[in-house]
């Protein structure tokens, strides 16, 4: 196992040079290239300035040579081993251990690499919070679905599961928006941004007045939250037995809101701001990968109850719970596992979609802006960036699944 | 003696059509029952029900007691509380009836914490390993390993220490042995003997294969088309069968077959001398060859026309290996290959073309054999039109069926597709398939392996009978010595990819001189001549 | 299941729907009445816009209607349709629509000169008839104007009738999903049967390959591309497939590596024959079932990567397209609701009648999760 990750990430360095390449090449294919001339036409100028402002470019970026060199000087510019250029931007002598450079952006006039420490944050934090939700909805969903296959759930779940993942993330960010965020409607939750501007000085936990309010506060939500595991457990409402971490966390949910509604706080605190600005967000960045996930959860499943293992687990008088949880789900994991490869590349490029409509600042608005200002150095790192954070996703998820197959495992 | 199961009208029937009819069984405490029926017949249906293991979508009705039970074993709420404990189960194909991501002694441990909850980790632990030892596997190792890395004979092994763990009184073997070599399947069929004697236990063992039933029955009841027709001591059916289908069970037995005319052999088809096929073995980083598997190590074989070749191994033996080979469908590492007189070894796949109408092939799998979205007619037709065989389209066709016909296929066999066709029809029009090119040599593997005993029965006097008139060199790749009795002239013992033993097929079953080949003998079983 | 059926009814219909409205879009709404008769004899106003796209999706459709129901051959079909397409693009090259088109015109004349006869399409405006005669008319919600103005669905933000463009906006979502993942198929299916039949150096180049551009995340390559290349419908439909093609290479390759092993293909070979005869009669069309499946999945996602672009302003610029409607929801400040519905609805059913096709495919091919087995 230890040969096959090293084998693996032996590959991460071709591998991204070769995504850096491609997109590199699409821009310099492109008419009018990487040329400063296209980043000056534009722009509203006198021929003289524009001749000045071109010459500026091509010196301090080196747009007036070849492509083939333009993207040999980026390589060596963002590697730790390479040549340090001099005033002149000739480069000479040995190759040495030097600071990588993403370079400057045009459109910013800002280092790269501080835009991407201000903008990943915000990408990364929407994406922390919609893989556990992603992960933890579908298999609630799909293994409910998959043991009573042809029920009444099930097919009711089968369809919504399938309209929502065909519904574009703009209708239902806009209509989220609409519905729960607008003037018009319920105004239940903030329509964009991060925090409110109070909040940035507020306390980071809610500031109640009395020592009751404090309390309620805290013990509520775990309240409800046992209350739910153990009406889970017991079966004895209308749908039947629950596995207890998904009503904990139902419990969870009931928790918080009957915070909000009911106990009064003087001051909300930062980080609970910060939650209830999120949770449009993740919603429509999350809802996509749920449905699909949970779909595949159910048809894996199903391939798993008609298995030979699962048959020999009943012939040996296993319960119909731990056949589930101890013999099916165990193998469910593996397709599962490989699918969570390709999430987080879909979670990049949705968030390009969800920045856009809630106004928050992240890496996937960064590249709209960059594409539509032509921006090499910015586009070219954050290519880099996403395409760094792809391969360890596919990376992580191959040691997952290495992990959890043994046949894998002891290869 | 007390009966152990008893049942009575057990009907099994799926979406109205009834597969099961009317089934009466009794066990005896001790005793071993035997179903035998030909594929179709039922048996496993009539196995699976008996623990309650059959889908919503099969209706099961009709009485089963099992002794100490109180209720009708067939209802689930009683099959749920008896199964693992009273009443156990094992499986063909081992590798897929394990979990692989459990070790096997997590999954025999199982068995215990369900139906001995009173024992504790340790007591559990030592019962595992005891279990273990029983079957004559390594405990200690065997409890830490996952299915995987076992070898089929391991795995059924281990199967059964789960089967018998929490000492059932009844086991319920459904074709236990059919997925292994034929001399592990001797160990095992002589490990559940001795622990059935130990124990006390009953069993209810499934087969198709009259021969391993024999070893270990002592009565037989036969199955066809979901009733039993007969039932009787092992003794008594096997030499004085009494219903018909019995009777055609016992005759197509390859080793009560009339004997085949043989002929003088002709000209050398085939020669090959020092096959070596190596494959690399990868390991590390830099996938670096660090040793090599040596599926074929230095194997001389010849075929000439007329002749009845038999090569014989079980699993890793390099014998699928040796077929493809001989076929140029797999590149060796060195030797060389005389086809029709022609030096085939170096030669680029292209230049086997001119040769290949004169060589045929037939696989085992007959489910794989034909592309499932040609028609049966363009499948045999292109071959001929490739090698231009027939003056014309018509002519073509008139040889088709011909060739169909001559297998015992319906006449509008060529205008359908496979998958209309049971898994022994296929098959058949695998074999016509490669006769319709009238070629001097087939190479056939392992193709009556996968069929019922009377189609197998069938074929093979078939192919005789095309070897004795026509000439027709066959290279036979089996591991059924008792089909190699039958049709051989020549065999050759391949083991670990080298030949250990060749003789005349008389030499070879009177005077055996390797010890594999004798273990193979030893194992088959078969009546002396 | 009956639902399935039912399920499958609505995607086959919706689609069926949809394609109707994409080929007699120019004869839905326009802006220019169908028939005019005065005393001296009658026009067809609307028709002398026609251009030989419009004749090409017309005669399409007529062509897939006529062959639907006729029971002829595969190939005959193919070949009626192709030569029906040519001489219709032969007569469609004749066709001279006017360079500007002043949509008002017809509007003013018929009130000035009122005419004995008038027939006007259902919807009475095109989609790039920004009403200038009517005033400002941005933004107005559904029926807003009556009974002046009938605008179904409302109007957008530069005041074009919303039916009319999301009408015109069908012809773009079509064709961009079925040519988009025709390419993106054609380019997998090659580099994906060679690294399958041949192995070795080749399959594992192949695989680099493969891999460089499923680790790109495809969104940004998009918008690469259409940042930097001008935004041609023609180039977008290229640029969509470049992107989709890794995953059809991967199911061709993993079908070609076991049909390789498979014993009906090893018998082919040992039979003698041709190359070609094994690979396209013998694996191909045992490797069509994943990929199947995978296309119509693919074209729902081709869809949605169009609707993206839109939405974020940088799709195609003249054409209306949905997802630029939904852009114009958010971009005003009050919500106005029928700008994200209507055209999010299009897409929305459309991309699911898609997925719908792609499901029933893979349960149509893979028959095991039919009967529930339960635990």
């Amino acid at each position: 196992m230890i040969a096959y990750l090293v084998r693996r990430l032996m590959w991460l360095v071709p591998t991204l040079i070769g995504i850096t390449l491609v997109v590199f090449a699409v821009m310099a294919a492109s008419p009018g290239g990487i040329s400063a001339a296209a980043l000056v036409e534009g722009q509203n100028l006198e021929p003289e300035a524009k001749k000045a402002l071109t010459d500026y470019y091509n010196r301090r970026y080196g747009l007036d040579q070849p492509a083939a060199v333009q993207y040999l000087r980026w390589l060596n510019q963002i590697s730790p081993l390479g040549w340090e250029p001099d005033a002149n931007g000739t480069l000479s002598g040995l190759p040495t251990l030097k600071r990588p450079d993403l370079g400057v952006s045009f459109r910013y006039g800002r280092p790269v690499i501080e835009l991407l420490a201000e903008r990943l944050p915000v990408t990364l934090l929407l994406n922390l919070f919609s893989i556990p939700l992603i992960y933890l909805g579908a298999i609630a969903i799909g293994v409910r679905a998959a043991e009573r296959a042809g029920g009444r759930f099930d097919q009711v779940t089968s369809l919504t599961l399938l309209t929502l993942w065909s519904a574009p993330p703009m209708l239902v960010g806009v209509l989220l928006i609409g519905l729960f965020a607008s003037s018009d409607a319920l105004s239940w939750f903030p329509t964009g941004g991060l925090s409110q501007r109070q909040a940035l000085d507020a306390p980071f936990w809610p500031v109640t007045e009395s020592l009751t309010s404090w309390l309620l506060l805290w013990l509520l939500p775990l309240g409800t939250m046992a209350a739910a595991v153990t009406l889970g457990r017991s079966g004895r409402w209308h749908w039947g037995k629950c596995h207890p971490v998904v009503s904990a966390l139902l419990g969870l949910a009931l928790g918080l809101i009957a915070v909000r509604l009911f106990v009064p706080v003087t001051n909300p605190g930062f980080f609970a701001d910060r939650l209830w600005h999120l949770v449009l967000p993740v919603v429509t960045l999350a809802y996509g990968g749920l449905a699909f996930l949970a779909k595949l959860t159910r048809a894996t499943l199903l391939e798993q109850l008609a298995s030979d293992y699962a048959r020999t687990a009943r012939a040996k008088g296993v319960p119909p719970e731990q056949i589930l949880w101890h013999h099916l789900f165990r193998n469910a994991l593996l397709p599962l596992i490989t699918v969570a490869s390709s999430l987080l590349p879909s979670l990049i490029a949705g968030s390009v979609i969800v920045e856009t409509l809630f106004s928050l600042d992240g890496m996937g608005k960064l590249a709209v802006e960059a594409v539509q200002a032509r921006d090499r150095e910015l586009i070219l790192a954050l290519t880099l960036l996403s395409g760094f954070l792809t391969l360890v996703g596919y990376l992580l998820a191959d040691l997952a699944y290495a992990i959890a197959d043994p046949r894998i495992r002891y290869e | 003696m007390t009966s152990i199961l008893a049942v009575t009208g057990l009907t099994i029937a799926h979406r109205g059509v009834p597969l099961v009819r009317g089934i009466d069984l009794t066990i005896a405490a001790g005793e071993t029952l035997a179903l035998v029926g030909e594929s179709g017949s039922g048996k496993s249906l009539t196995a699976q029900s008996l623990l309650g293991l059959l889908p919503p979508a099969f209706q099961v009705s009709g009485q089963a007691h099992l002794a100490g039970v109180a209720g009708n074993l067939l209802d689930p709420a009683v099959a749920q509380r008896v199964r693992g404990a009273r009443l156990a189960m094992i499986f063909q194909e081992p590798m897929s009836a394990l979990n692989p991501v459990l070790t096997v002694g997590e999954q025999i441990a199982e068995v215990l914490a369900i139906h001995a909850p009173h024992l504790s980790p340790m007591g559990q632990r030592q019962r595992v390993l005891q279990a273990l030892a029983e079957v004559q596997l390594d405990p200690e190792r065997i409890a830490a390993s996952y299915p995987h890395q076992l070898s089929g004979g391991q795995r059924q092994r281990a199967m059964i220490a789960m089967a018998l763990v929490a000492e059932p009184l009844l086991l319920v073997a459904d074709e236990p042995t059919t997925a292994l070599d034929v001399t592990v399947q001797a160990e095992v069929l002589a490990l559940l003997r001795a622990l059935q004697q130990r124990h006390g236990m009953a069993m209810l063992f499934i087969s198709h294969d009259l021969a391993v039933v024999a070893q270990i029955a002592d009565r037989i009841a036969v199955m066809q088309q979901g009733a039993i027709v007969e039932t009787g001591t092992s003794a008594d059916l096997l030499t004085a069968p009494r219903h018909p289908y019995t009777q055609r069970l016992l005759a197509a037995q390859p080793d009560r077959l009339p004997p085949r005319l043989r002929r003088a052999p002709g000209e050398t088809l085939l020669a090959a001398h020092d096959l070596r096929v190596y494959f690399p073995i990868e390991k590390g980083v830099w996938r670096r060859t660090v040793g090599w598997v040596r599926a074929l190590d230095g194997v001389d074989i010849s075929v000439r026309a007329g002749e009845v070749v038999a090569v014989v191994g079980e699993s890793g033996s390099g014998k699928s290996t040796l077929g493809r080979t001989l076929l140029g469908l797999q590149p060796l590492t060195s030797g060389s290959i005389t086809l029709f007189g022609q030096e085939m070894a170096a030669v680029p796949l292209r230049a086997w073309r001119p040769l290949r109408r004169r060589v045929q092939v037939v696989f085992q799998d007959p489910f794989a054999s034909l592309n499932p979205k040609a028609t049966i007619g363009a499948q045999i037709m292109e071959p001929l039109t490739v090698h231009r065989i027939g003056a014309s389209r018509a002519e073509q066709w008139a040889l088709a069926q011909q060739a169909v016909e001559a297998m015992g296929l319906p006449s509008d066999t060529l205008h359908r597709y496979p998958h209309q066709f049971s898994g022994g029809q296929r098959q058949r029009i695998a074999i016509a398939k490669a006769l319709a090119l009238q070629p001097e040599l087939i190479v056939c593997d392992e193709i009556t392996s996968a069929l019922d005993v009377t189609l197998q029965a069938e074929i093979l006097q078939r192919l005789a009978a095309l070897v004795a008139e026509q000439g027709l060199a066959l290279l036979f790749i089996t591991h059924n010595m008792a089909v190699v009795r039958y049709l051989a002239d020549r065999v050759l013992v391949l083991y670990r990819g080298q030949v250990v033993e060749e003789k005349t097929h008389a030499e070879l079953f009177a005077a055996p001189e390797h010890p594999y080949t004798q273990r193979l003998l030893a194992a088959a079983q078969l009546e002396p001549v | 299941m009956s639902s399935h059926r039912w399920l499958l009814r609505f995607a086959f219909g919706w689609l069926a729907l949809l394609a109707t409205i994409a080929a007699w879009a120019p004869l839905l709404a326009n802006s220019f009445p169908l028939l005019v008769c005065y005393e001296e004899g009658c026009q067809f106003p609307a028709f002398r816009l026609f251009s030989a796209v419009d004749l090409l999706w017309l005669t399409g459709w007529g062509v897939a209607v006529l062959l639907w129901r006729v029971r002829w051959l595969w190939t005959i079909r193919v070949v009626v349709a192709c030569v029906a397409l040519l001489v219709a693009a032969g007569i469609g090259s004749q066709l001279e629509p006017p360079a500007l088109v002043v949509h008002e015109s017809w509007r003013t004349h018929l009130t000035a000169q009122p005419a004995q006869r008038v027939l006007w399409a259902p919807i009475p405006y095109g989609p790039r008839d920004y009403l200038r005669d009517f005033g400002s008319t941005a933004l107005e919600p559904p029926l807003a104007a009556a009974p002046q103005r009938w605008h179904w669905l409302g109007t957008d933000d530069q005041g074009a009738d919303l039916a009319a463009r999301l009408i015109h906006a069908s012809r773009i979502a079509l064709s961009i999903g079925l040519i988009a993942t025709g390419v993106a198929l054609a380019i997998g299916v090659v580099v994906g049967a060679t690294m399958g039949y041949f192995a070795g150096w080749v399959d594992l180049i192949g695989m680099r390959l493969v891999e460089i551009f499923e680790a790109i995340p495809t969104l940004f390559l998009l918008l690469t591309f259409v940042a930097f290349f001008e935004r041609s419908l023609p180039l977008m439909m290229v640029i969509i497939g470049l992107t989709s093609w890794p995953g059809y290479a991967r199911y061709t390759r993993a079908e070609f590596l076991r049909l390789r092993r498979i014993e009906f293909v090893q018998g082919a070979i040992a039979a003698g024959l041709p190359l070609t005869s094994i690979l396209f009669r013998h694996m191909l069309p045992n490797a069509v079932a994943p990929l199947a499946v995978a296309a119509a999945f693919g074209v729902a996602s081709a869809i949605l990567a169009e609707s993206t672009l839109s939405f974020l302003g940088l799709g195609l610029v003249d054409e209306p397209s949905w997802g630029q409607a939904l852009n114009q929801a958010v971009k005003a400040a009050a919500f106005n609701w029928w700008l994200a519905l209507f055209p999010g609805l299009a897409i929305l059913l459309t991309v699911l009648a898609y997925n719908l096709l792609g499901e029933a495919l893979r349960d149509a091919l893979d028959p095991r999760y039919r009967e529930g087995v339960g635990v």
